[in-house]
């Protein structure tokens, strides 16, 4: 008797923790995103329901995702890096300049183009750890010093010698199952953060830091060297990034970095919605990202107008902030209510810091 | 409101703007369509006298072979006499990496009569474009060149400072303006419509007239290109060109290497008989060849720019680009500030004005090695035809 009682309430543990997992709060993105897969499956049944579909959101979105992905580490420890589309900007004309100038190997063209990602990097350090300028203005401030280097490095023009052979072949060309060099990047790194954000105590460090930093440096964490950390994360992810947009084009071009800033920030932030309410994490991320480009491909393929998925990603953004916003005001005000209930006190007015995509260093 | 209420909100709130969004390009379609049946009428009435259909085609390989050879020389009448030294132009560029190619050539110009030159930087934004105008008026030059195909209505308060202090002012690959502060506008509508037809009649060449389904992409911000669109679109939608039809996708400046490709590729998949592709901006090419081929598109469609710069010249070479209309760029800067001397000189302006500009098709046969530079003469001797008329050696 006792065993089937036992039998009946682990079936019941299961099921609710099932229900969790597959709650729409947790996944609500997965759902719109099967949402969108059957409405342009109806909209264009020649066209969406294809395999081509699959490689173009993927070969296409894979290089905003690693940038995206790059944007996690400093978005969990509290910090924005607005300079992602400058660095990875200079980092693409950077490895541009060294196919024309140095030599046209293209993986000492990607070795140099992270290399200055890295440089990029150490300067953004400098100015927001050393210098404890605020995230937001500091990263602004060098984005536009790195944009000024790219118009200095090529004198605003397109760099192509050497740039159209092996390297674009090896980088944007070479493919398994018609999946580029980007998307094994971006799967690589979706793996790699996923672990150390959550597998790790550097993880949960940073996720710590981003919740409040004095707690956690209270905790014995060494905030600074943390968030540096997290900032040449970053530029390496953007710098990956701007080596292979250049692969792509088959061209060094000075004007394309910055507009990747918006859809990462966006895949990052619809990200948050995700699996971790109300935290950054890579799964949401992926999930977001592919959701946008889905929604774009699929647009197109159906006809809409080509300011459409513009105007689709803004709500979807808006959309997915607000429901972060609610998500984890929600938790926090359960969380105070809990504790308020066990000490007696009152705590419900106290504002929620919420961690992750949401704060600023 | 609940959590639950919160979330049925949120995918109505996405559910409904896709569907109205994809609403929003059925109705742009079916105008597509209408403008497809309405070629395929024209196609129909084409069979119907086959006769001027294959003169007009016959007429095209013509015109496209004459084309096909680089220009040799164009003619520029002389000033009066030798321009004064020690003036300055101001040159106000736009943001695109085409245009800031143009400072060397339009720096040779100026060099060549003793002039300085002052690079002003614009841009495509309202207040970039007023921000560089005024300190176009701080600077007070002798004469002023703009590019980028800017409309002058954002810039009129300051054209009519200009004209109030007799200030000579060209811009080139702009619209026809009646505005008496603008001296003249070299690569106006008639130059564009014109690479438009001869890039028409490089496909009715190719295509023996038959079959073409052309996409336009086409970009608003410079509106001068739209006389490349509407020749390209009259040509392939008269009766010269059976069974043929033209789309028109546009596109933000912005776009180009960025999420234009993917745009790109997403329109082919949705029109797969589409054959030729035309973009009515060179920078708009930039990243397509490798989209499709990602997207197993490769060689299914020929591509085909309004202009050839270094990035261009590239995919031309490795076959990613099959033809352009190669533009006289050095040629139009030297012509800008050949109209700036004719109005400081008091020189009738009527024939500068009228400098045909020489024209060439350009593919991958005859395309000639640039060394990475963004842009190059078509008239290899330009600099001496000017030269001349300007009377300094």
């Amino acid at each position: 008797m006792s065993e089937v009682a036992t039998t009946a309430t682990a079936t019941r543990r299961i099921g609710e923790r099932a229900k969790g997992w597959f709650s729409p709060r947790r996944i609500g993105a997965i759902y719109v995103w099967i949402g969108f897969i059957i409405l342009f499956t109806i909209l264009s049944p020649d066209q969406f329901p294809d395999y081509a579909t699959v490689k173009q959101i993927l070969n296409e979105y894979a290089v905003t995702l690693l940038v995206a992905l790059g944007l996690l580490m400093p978005l969990a420890a509290g910090l924005y890096d607005l300079s992602v589309g400058s660095v990875m900007g200079l980092c693409g004309i950077g490895s541009a300049w060294f196919l024309a100038h140095v030599s046209p190997n293209p993986w000492l063209a990607l070795a140099a183009g992270v290399a200055i990602g890295l440089a990029c990097a150490l300067l953004n350090v400098v100015v927001v750890i050393v210098m404890r300028v605020d995230s937001f203005i500091g990263t602004l401030a060098t984005s536009s010093i790195y944009a000024a280097i790219v118009i200095a490095v090529s004198g605003s023009n397109t760099i192509t010698q050497n740039v159209g052979g092996t390297f674009q072949v090896d980088f944007a060309l070479k493919n398994v199952a018609g999946l580029t060099a980007p998307v094994g990047l971006m799967i690589a790194g979706v793996l790699g953060l996923a672990f150390v954000l959550e597998k790790t105590a550097f993880g949960r460090r940073v996720y710590a830091t981003g919740f409040d930093a004095e707690v956690a440096r209270l905790g014995g964490v060494n905030v600074g060297r943390l968030r540096a950390v997290t900032l040449l994360v970053s530029a390496f992810f953007a710098a990956l990034a701007g080596v292979m947009q250049t692969a792509a084009l088959g061209a060094g071009d000075p004007t394309v970095g910055p507009a990747y800033l918006l859809p990462a920030f966006a895949a990052a932030f619809l990200g948050a919605t995700q699996f971790r309410a109300g935290r950054v994490n890579p799964w949401g991320t992926a999930v977001a990202g592919l959701l946008l480009g889905t929604a774009d491909v699929g647009l197109l393929l159906a006809g809409a107008p080509e300011w459409a998925p513009s105007i689709f990603s803004g709500a979807l953004l808006i959309l997915a902030v607000s429901l972060t916003r609610a998500n984890i005001r929600d938790r926090f005000r359960q969380l105070l209510r809990t504790g308020s209930r066990q000490r007696g006190g009152n705590l419900d007015r106290a504002e929620p810091t919420p961690q992750g995509s949401l704060q600023g260093g | 409101m609940s959590r639950r209420m919160r979330l049925i909100t949120a995918m109505i709130a996405l559910a409904v703007p896709a569907l109205t969004l994809t609403a929003c390009g059925s109705s742009s379609s079916s105008s597509s369509s209408s403008s497809s049946s309405s070629a395929s009428s024209a196609a129909s009435a084409g069979s119907s006298t086959s006769a001027p259909a294959s003169d007009a085609v016959a007429q095209a390989k013509a015109t496209v072979a004459a084309l096909m050879k680089r220009p040799t020389t164009f003619d520029v009448p002389a000033l009066p006499q030798k321009p004064p030294t020690g003036k300055t132009v101001d040159f106000v560029v736009c943001a695109t990496t085409t245009c800031q190619g143009f400072v060397p050539y339009l720096k040779e110009a100026t060099d060549a009569v003793g002039w300085k030159l002052q690079t002003v930087q614009g841009g495509f934004e309202p207040q970039q474009i007023a921000n560089a105008w005024n300190k176009v008026l701080r600077d007070k030059p002798d004469g002023v060149i703009a590019s980028g195909g800017i409309p002058p209505e954002l810039f009129a308060n300051q054209l009519n400072q200009l004209r109030a202090e007799g200030i000579p002012v060209v811009l080139h690959d702009q619209p026809e303006t009646s505005n008496p502060a603008v001296t003249g506008v070299v690569l106006s509508d008639d130059a564009n419509r014109q690479f438009g037809q001869e890039l028409a009649d490089l496909i009715l060449a190719d295509s023996n007239g038959q079959n073409v389904h052309l996409a336009l992409f086409v970009t608003a911000q410079v509106p001068v290109f739209a006389n490349e669109d509407r020749a390209l679109t009259s040509t392939i939608n008269s009766s010269a060109c059976h069974s043929c039809s033209v789309q028109q996708s546009s596109f933000l400046v912005s776009a180009a290497g960025t999420t234009l490709p993917s745009q790109v590729v997403s329109f082919l998949r949705a029109h797969p008989e589409i054959n030729y592709v035309y973009f009515d901006f060179n920078d708009a090419v930039d990243g397509v060849p490798a989209a499709l081929t990602q997207a197993g598109l490769n060689g299914k469609v020929k591509l085909l720019a309004n202009n050839i710069a270094t990035t261009q010249a590239a995919y031309m070479q490795a076959g990613q680009l099959w033809a352009a209309a190669g533009n006289p760029w050095p040629e139009t800067m030297w012509q800008d500030f050949n109209l700036i001397l004719t109005k400081i000189e008091n020189a009738p302006l009527a024939p500068a004005l009228a400098v045909k500009l020489p024209n060439w098709i350009l593919t991958r046969q005859d395309l000639p090695n640039i060394n990475g530079q963004p842009m190059f003469p078509l008239a290899l001797n330009y600099q001496q035809i000017f030269k001349q008329a300007w009377h300094v050696s």
